[in-house]
């Protein structure tokens, strides 16, 4: 099994650098996806595409990121998606937190292998 | 509520307050879970995360239909599959923990100034019970009618 944690990882910096760093991890989305942030400014792992948005980067796992702290979309406001290129994630729901994984309080290396996401094969590759 | 929206809304909005809104005490929130997990014919013991997720897999898309999208109209919508909502309807914003009651109306009109794409996944509902809207945070529409 190879690392495809790694490939959330390369969406989440994109993220980060988009948000201006990091957020504090926050009660999970409605649905029990990972959220860090809040909502004013945060950003949560969506493991389904959504095939009705028009937005590309929803058509396969993503992560959602917002900031509305200059006003509401359209005066300020901030939506979009980063698209997890290759990633094919399962859901692991409450068990664990993969951007806290990903940050480091748990090394990849730590995963256990029921916990690991399956890894689909990268088509960029 | 969240304030930031009221704080938004306001700047948008020189001169006018933020439309009429009533957060739910968590009894009647509660009530309104029980109801509905009734209406569903789910277990009493039901948790509200499973509730929220059931409601969302018994619900159907409405193709075509955005509620990010510039011409979004969410009476229109309603209207057009024969939904007549009362005058007041309620925002459950999560888990049956956090419902805001509004006037329809409202919601109506400044339906871009309360539901952020990204953060919000709603449901909308109101006093009948018969039937729940759920607007995802993509902008994607799901409607479920509950028999009586």
């Amino acid at each position: 099994m190879g690392l495809p944690i790694s490939k959330i990882r390369k969406a989440l910096e994109k993220v980060h650098k988009k948000l201006g760093g990091p957020l504090p991890q926050s009660k999970p989305g409605k649905y029990g996806s990972a959220q860090h942030g809040d909502s004013k400014k945060g950003y949560r792992l969506d493991y389904e595409k959504h095939p009705n948005s028009t937005n590309p980067n929803e058509q396969g796992p993503h992560i959602n990121y917002w900031d509305y702290t200059k006003g509401k979309r359209g005066r300020g406001g901030i939506k979009d998606a980063e698209l997890i290129k290759g990633g094919v994630v399962g859901f692991l729901g409450s068990l664990l937190d993969p951007f806290d994984a990903i940050s480091g309080e748990l090394g990849n290396g730590d995963l256990p292998d029921h916990l690991r996401y399956p890894d689909m094969g990268d088509p960029c590759n | 509520m969240e304030k930031f929206k009221i704080e938004h809304f306001e700047n948008d909005h020189p001169g006018k307050k933020f439309p009429w809104f009533r957060t739910l005490q968590s009894s009647e929130a509660e009530k309104f879970k029980q109801s509905f997990s009734s209406r569903l014919s789910l277990d009493a013991n039901t948790t509200s995360e499973n509730l929220v997720r059931i409601i969302l897999e018994k619900s159907n898309f409405i193709e075509t239909i955005q509620a990010d999208s510039e011409h979004f109209s969410i009476s229109k919508l309603l209207n057009s599959i024969g939904v007549f909502p009362m005058n007041n309807i309620c925002l459950n914003w999560y888990r049956f923990d956090e419902i805001d009651e509004l006037y329809f109306d409202d919601l109506d009109k400044y339906f871009d100034d309360i539901w952020y794409p990204g953060p919000d996944d709603i449901d909308i509902f109101d006093q009948t019970l018969s039937w729940i809207l759920t607007i995802l945070h993509d902008g994607s529409v799901k409607f479920l009618q509950i028999e009586k």
